[in-house]
C-alpha cells in the first residue's frame, strides 16, 4: 500500500464513490460527475483510476447481480476501504485547516 | 437474456475484448462498454454506437486490462504434455498390434516420401548457383516440317538465330553461341584422352558463374585454338602438372590451353569437360554452305542474360518476329524460336536434343503422385486403427473432458500421440531410405550424373518436417472424432452408444486402399505385357547373336583381320549406326520432281551388312562390291517399299535402276526391301535408304555363334586393345540395345511395382488391423452364435462377407481405371501395341484377392474356433 498523496482527480473519484454509496460503479460515477460538477470524462478514464485507487488499497470493489441492460453482465461495485475513507477525510481537513488560516483581508478582497 | 430487436454490438470486437482483457475485469468491463453502447443507439443511432462500441474496445487495451502470460499456464501446458506423451506411450505400448501395424505402414511409405524429398531438393537446385540466374533463357525451337512433325520441340537452335538476336534485339545483356560436341580426342605429348567439348565464347563466363581457376575469362576463349578444360580433365590429361599455356593437339591441330575452369557441379544442366574457342569453329566451317541456314538447328544452342528490369514479353516478340522474317526464305519448314529460362531447364519439359543433363518435370509430378499415394494410404490405416480403438479410447477421452480438458486440449493429445508413432517411423524409414536409395541408382542409371541423395542436414530437417506433416495428416480425423466425442454419452453408457458408427466411412477408406492397389498391380501387369512385345517385336529382320562393336574413328581394317580369324565369329558386317535402338539419320531425298523433296532416315553399310541381319529383299540384288575407291560403288542404294510409296516409283521390280537423288548426289536403286521397322515401337515406317559406304565412325556388326560368351569377349578385347589403346572397348548384343531403349519402360516397371508391393502391402496392414478390431468388439455376438449352433462357416461368411464385397467393389473401379492409364497416358504414343486381354489382369488381382481373404478367413476362423464359454462367462 502506497502512502501517497491523492491527485487532485483521485480525490473527486473517491469522493463521488463515496457520495454514491451502494450504487458506486463505472458509469454512475461518469454520470455522477457530469451532473453534479459538470465535468465531462471518459469511462476509460475512470475505469483506469478506479483500477489504481483499488491496487493503492483506498477502494474495495464486488460483483453485483447481473442485469438485462448490460448484455447480462454484471457491474462491479466500488466502495470505500477505511484507508480510502482516511485519505480523502485528511485531504478535506487540510484544506479545511489551511483555510481557516488564509486572514479575512485576502477572502474580503475577492469578494 | 438479451432483448429481441435489439441490434447487438460487433462480436467481432467483443470477442478481441474477451481475448485480450484480463479475465477478473472483464466482466464488468465488457457490462460497462454495453451500457454505453444501448445508451448510444437511442442517442446517436446505431451505426454511431457500434462505432463508438469498437472504438472503446480498442481504447480500453490498456497495459492493467491485458491478460498476463502467466508462468503458471506455460507450466500447465508442459505438464499437460508431458502428460499426453505419458498417456500416448503408454497406449502405444499396450496395443502393440495397433502401434507395430503403424509404425510398419507409416515407415515404409515414408521412406520412399523421403526419397522423393531428397530428390526433389536436389533437383531444384539445379541451376541455381548461378548469379542473376533468373535472368538467364535459352532459345529453343519448335519444328515443323510439311506440318508433318506435330511440333516438335528442340532445345537446340541454329547459329543463324544466335546473330540474328544479337543484331536486332535490344535488352540483352550478354548472349553466347554454343556448339555441343561429343567426345573429342585430345595428345598432350604421348597420352590421349577422349574428352567431353564444348565449344563456346568469353560471354560464357559473363552468362554462367561458373568458376575459372586460372587464365583471365575476359580473353581465355578469344583467340584461334585456344581452350580452357575443367580441373579434373586437366588431371587426366597433364597428372599433377601445371595445365596453363601446354599446347594440345586435336585432329592434327595445335591447340593452347589458356585456362582452368572448375568441374561443373552435379546441379548443373551443362556437363563439359572442355570449353573450345567458338571462333575456332566457325573458321572451319566458313565454306560449308549449310552452316549458316536457318534450318541447321541440331547442334548449336543459344543462351542470353536480360538486362536487369528487362521485360522477357518484348525479347519473345523479337524472336516470333525473326522467326518470321526467316521462315518466309526457307520452305515446308516452321521454325519458332522460344525463350526457356534457365531455372525451367531442370526440372522441365520434354524436348528434344537435350544438352547435357535432362529431367522431366512429368517424371518428378509422377513420382510425386506415386509417393503421396502411398503415404496417403498409410494414414489412412492410422485413422482406421485409431477409430477402430474407439470404444476403449472414448473412456479416457470422457473423463478427461469432465476433469476440465477442453475440445482442442483433447484434439492436441491425438495429434501428439500420431506425431509419435509417426516419428518412431522416421527412425525406421531413414533405415530403409539408405537402402532404397541404392536401388534407386540401379533402377536407373542415369540418376547416378544427376543427384547424389547424400543425408545432409538440411535434408534431415526436410524429413522431421515430413514427419509432422505425416503425424499432423494421420492424427487430424481421429483427433476431431475424439475431440467431439460426447462426454454424457460416453461415460453413462458405453455398450449402447454408437461410436463405432464410422463404419461406412472406415469401408470407404479401406476401399480407397485397395482401388488404388489393385490399381497399380493391374497397371504394372500391363506394363510388363508390353514391354516384353516391345522387346521381342519382330523387326522384320534378325538380330540375334549379333554383337555391335563401336568404332572411334581409326582405321578398322587390322581390326579386322584379327577379328576374322576367330573361329566364333561367322560373319562381319559394318554400319553407320544401330537401327532400331532409337538413333536416326536422315537426308534430303528427291525423285523426278526436283520441288518434291522428303528427309528420308538412312543408314551407311557395307556389303555385308544385309545379308547378316536377314534382310528380306523384294527385287534386285545386295550392294555390289567394287574395286577400293571405286566410285561407281557408292552409286548404289538399296531402299524400302516404304520410299517407292513415298515418291511413287511403283512396283519393287520397276523400281530397280531407277536414279534418286540423295543429298544432291546420283544414285541408283539396286534393290528393294520388305520394309522393316528400324525405329522403335513408338514409330511407324518410314521411307528408308541404305547408302553403301565403310564408315570410320559406327560399327562393326558380327555375327557369332559359341557357347563360350565370356572367352570370347576376352579375345575380342584383347584384339581391340592392341588396335586402339586409348578407347575402352564399347561392344553389346544387338538385342541387349533394343532392350536399352525400352529401359525407361523396364524401369517404370521396376518403380510402379514397387510402388503396388507398397501399397499392397499397406492396404494388407490395415485390413489384417482392421479385421481384428472388427471381430474383438464382435466377439461376444459370435460366441452367441455360436451357442445358437452356428457353423464356422456359417461365421466366416457372417463375418468376412463385408470385406469380401469390399475387395470386388475396388476391383470394378480398379481395373478399368489402370486399364484406361496405360492404354492412353502411358502408351498413348505406341504404334504398336500388344492387345491386353482378361487373363492379363487375373494374376495380380489374385494375389491382392488371396491375401486378404486369408487374412479375413484366418482371423475369423480363430475367432469362430474360441470357446464360447470362456467369452461369455468375462462379461
Amino acid at each position: 500500500m502506497k502512502r501517497a498523496h491523492l491527485g487532485e482527480f483521485e480525490e473527486v473519484v473517491l469522493l463521488s464513490v463515496a457520495s454514491l454509496n451502494d450504487k458506486a460503479y463505472s458509469v454512475a460515477i461518469v454520470d455522477q460527475l457530469d451532473q453534479q460538477i459538470s465535468r465531462k470524462v471518459k469511462l476509460g478514464v475512470v475505469h483506469a483510476i478506479l483500477h489504481r485507487l483499488e491496487e493503492k488499497g483506498y477502494l474495495k470493489s464486488e460483483l453485483g447481480e447481473p442485469s438485462a441492460e448490460r448484455g447480462g453482465k454484471r457491474k462491479r461495485f466500488y466502495s470505500l476501504t477505511a484507508a480510502g475513507f482516511a485519505a480523502i477525510r485528511r485531504s478535506y481537513e487540510v484544506r479545511q485547516q489551511l483555510w481557516n488560516i488564509i486572514p479575512t483581508v485576502v477572502i474580503d478582497h475577492f469578494k | 437474456m438479451k432483448k429481441k430487436n435489439q441490434p447487438s454490438p460487433p462480436l467481432w470486437a467483443t470477442k478481441f475484448l474477451r481475448w485480450y482483457c484480463n479475465k477478473q475485469i472483464l466482466e464488468d468491463l465488457e457490462g460497462d462498454i454495453h451500457e454505453y453502447y444501448l445508451r448510444n443507439i437511442h442517442t446517436k443511432g446505431v451505426r454511431m454506437a457500434r462505432l463508438i462500441y469498437i472504438l472503446d474496445v480498442l481504447k480500453f487495451f490498456r497495459i492493467y486490462t491485458i491478460r498476463k502470460p502467466k508462468v503458471t499456464t506455460v507450466m500447465s501446458h508442459g505438464l499437460l504434455l508431458q502428460n499426453y506423451l505419458k498417456t500416448s506411450s503408454r497406449n502405444l505400448r499396450h496395443n502393440p498390434l495397433f502401434s507395430l501395424i503403424n509404425v510398419v505402414g507409416l515407415a515404409i511409405s515414408m521412406s520412399v516420401g523421403l526419397l522423393l524429398v531428397a530428390f526433389i531438393s536436389e533437383i531444384n537446385t539445379f541451376d541455381t548457383f548461378h548469379k542473376d540466374a533468373e535472368r538467364i533463357y535459352r532459345v529453343n525451337n519448335s519444328y515443323a516440317y510439311l506440318g508433318k512433325e506435330n511440333n516438335s520441340r528442340y532445345a537446340s537452335t541454329s547459329p543463324i538465330a544466335g546473330e540474328r538476336i544479337r543484331e536486332s534485339i535490344s535488352g540483352i545483356e550478354h548472349l553466347l553461341i554454343l556448339r555441343r560436341n561429343p567426345d573429342r580426342d585430345i595428345t598432350y605429348q604421348d597420352k590421349t584422352v577422349p574428352l567431353e567439348f564444348l565449344w563456346t565464347s568469353d560471354e560464357f563466363f559473363n552468362i554462367f558463374s561458373f568458376q575459372l581457376l586460372e587464365g583471365n575469362p575476359a580473353t581465355a576463349l578469344k583467340e584461334l585454338n585456344s581452350l580452357v578444360i575443367t580441373d579434373k580433365a586437366a588431371t587426366k590429361l597433364f597428372g599433377d602438372k601445371s595445365a596453363i599455356n601446354k599446347q594440345v593437339t586435336l585432329d592434327d591441330e595445335i591447340y593452347t590451353i589458356t585456362g582452368i575452369v572448375a568441374a561443373p557441379p552435379l546441379n548443373s544442366h551443362l556437363q563439359f569437360e572442355v570449353l573450345a574457342s567458338y571462333t575456332t569453329y566457325a573458321n572451319a566451317n566458313k565454306e560449308n554452305d549449310n552452316f549458316y541456314q536457318w534450318w541447321n538447328m541440331w547442334n548449336h544452342y543459344v543462351y542470353f542474360k536480360l538486362k536487369k528490369g528487362q521485360d522477357p514479353l518484348t525479347i519473345q516478340a523479337g524472336l516470333d518476329r525473326i522467326s518470321a522474317v526467316e521462315n518466309n526464305k526457307i520452305e515446308n519448314t516452321v521454325i519458332q524460336m522460344y525463350m526457356q529460362p534457365l531455372l525451367g531447364i531442370i526440372p522441365g519439359d520434354n524436348l528434344n536434343n537435350t544438352i547435357g543433363t535432362s529431367m522431366e518435370r512429368k517424371m518428378v509430378w509422377m513420382l510425386l503422385l506415386l509417393a503421396i499415394i502411398v503415404m496417403i494410404s498409410a494414414c489412412f490405416n492410422y485413422t482406421n486403427l485409431s477409430l477402430g480403438r474407439s470404444i476403449r479410447r472414448s473412456m479416457e477421452v470422457g473423463i478427461r473432458k469432465v476433469n476440465g480438458a477442453s475440445r482442442f486440449q483433447v484434439w492436441l493429445q491425438f495429434i501428439v500421440e500420431a506425431t509419435i508413432i509417426s516419428l518412431v517411423a522416421l527412425t525406421v524409414a531413414i533405415g530403409l531410405y539408405m537402402v532404397l536409395r541404392n536401388y534407386f541408382f540401379i533402377i536407373d542409371q542415369r540418376m547416378d550424373h544427376i543427384v547424389t541423395l547424400e543425408l545432409t542436414l538440411p535434408l534431415m530437417g526436410y524429413f522431421v518436417l515430413l514427419a509432422l506433416c505425416v503425424g499432423l495428416l494421420a492424427g487430424f480425423f481421429p483427433a476431431l472424432f475424439f475431440s467431439r466425442v460426447p462426454v454424457f454419452k460416453v461415460l453413462k453408457d458405453l455398450s449402447k452408444s454408437k461410436v463405432l458408427g464410422q463404419i461406412s466411412y472406415k469401408k470407404i477408406l479401406i476401399l480407397i486402399q485397395y482401388t488404388i492397389s489393385l490399381t497399380f498391380i493391374v497397371a504394372v501387369t500391363l506394363i510388363y505385357k508390353q514391354y516384353r512385345y516391345s522387346v521381342s517385336f519382330d523387326l522384320g529382320y534378325n538380330t540375334e547373336n549379333i554383337i555391335n562393336l563401336k568404332l572411334f574413328g581409326e582405321d578398322p581394317a587390322p581390326l579386322i583381320n584379327k577379328l576374322r580369324q576367330f573361329p566364333e565369329i561367322k560373319r562381319l558386317s559394318r554400319s553407320g549406326l544401330v537401327t532400331s535402338t532409337g538413333n536416326y539419320w536422315a537426308k534430303r531425298v528427291k525423285y523426278q520432281d526436283p520441288l518434291d523433296s522428303a528427309s528420308v532416315h538412312y543408314n551407311e553399310v557395307d556389303e555385308n551388312y544385309l545379308p547378316i541381319h536377314g534382310h528380306k529383299f523384294l527385287a534386285g540384288s545386295n550392294f555390289i562390291k567394287g574395286s577400293e575407291h571405286d566410285s561407281a560403288e557408292n552409286n548404289q542404294v538399296i531402299v524400302n517399299e516404304a520410299l517407292l510409296k513415298r515418291f511413287e516409283i511403283g512396283t519393287p521390280i520397276q523400281a530397280i535402276g531407277e536414279e534418286i537423288l540423295v543429298m544432291g548426289e546420283k544414285k541408283i536403286i539396286q534393290g528393294v526391301l520388305k520394309d522393316f521397322h528400324y525405329g522403335t515401337v513408338y514409330s511407324d515406317i518410314s521411307p528408308f535408304v541404305f547408302v553403301y559406304e565403310r564408315p570410320r565412325y559406327g560399327y562393326l556388326n558380327l555375327s557369332v555363334s559359341t557357347t563360350d560368351i565370356f572367352t570370347m569377349m576376352e579375345k575380342i578385347e584383347n584384339a581391340w586393345e592392341k588396335v586402339d589403346p586409348v578407347h575402352p572397348m564399347s561392344a553389346s548384343f544387338y538385342e541387349d540395345q533394343i532392350k536399352e531403349i525400352y529401359n525407361e519402360e523396364a524401369s517404370m516397371i521396376t518403380i510402379v511395382g514397387f510402388i503396388a508391393f507398397l501399397a499392397i502391402s499397406i492396404a494388407s496392414l490395415g485390413l489384417l488391423g482392421m479385421v481384428i478390431f472388427t471381430i474383438e468388439s464382435r466377439l461376444k455376438e459370435i460366441s452367441i452364435r455360436k451357442v445358437f449352433g452356428a457353423s464356422e462357416m456359417n461365421l466366416i461368411y457372417k463375418l468376412g462377407k463385408g470385406f469380401i464385397v469390399l475387395l470386388l467393389l475396388a476391383a470394378v473401379i480398379a481395373i478399368p481405371a489402370a486399364y484406361y492409364y496405360v492404354n492412353t497416358i502411358i502408351f498413348e504414343e505406341v504404334v504398336y501395341k500388344t492387345s491386353f486381354g482378361f487373363f492379363d489382369i487375373v494374376p495380380g488381382v489374385l494375389i491382392v484377392f488371396g491375401i486378404a481373404f486369408l487374412m479375413v478367413c484366418y482371423e475369423t476362423l480363430r475367432a469362430a474356433r474360441s470357446n464360447p464359454a470362456t467369452i461369455l462367462r468375462n462379461e
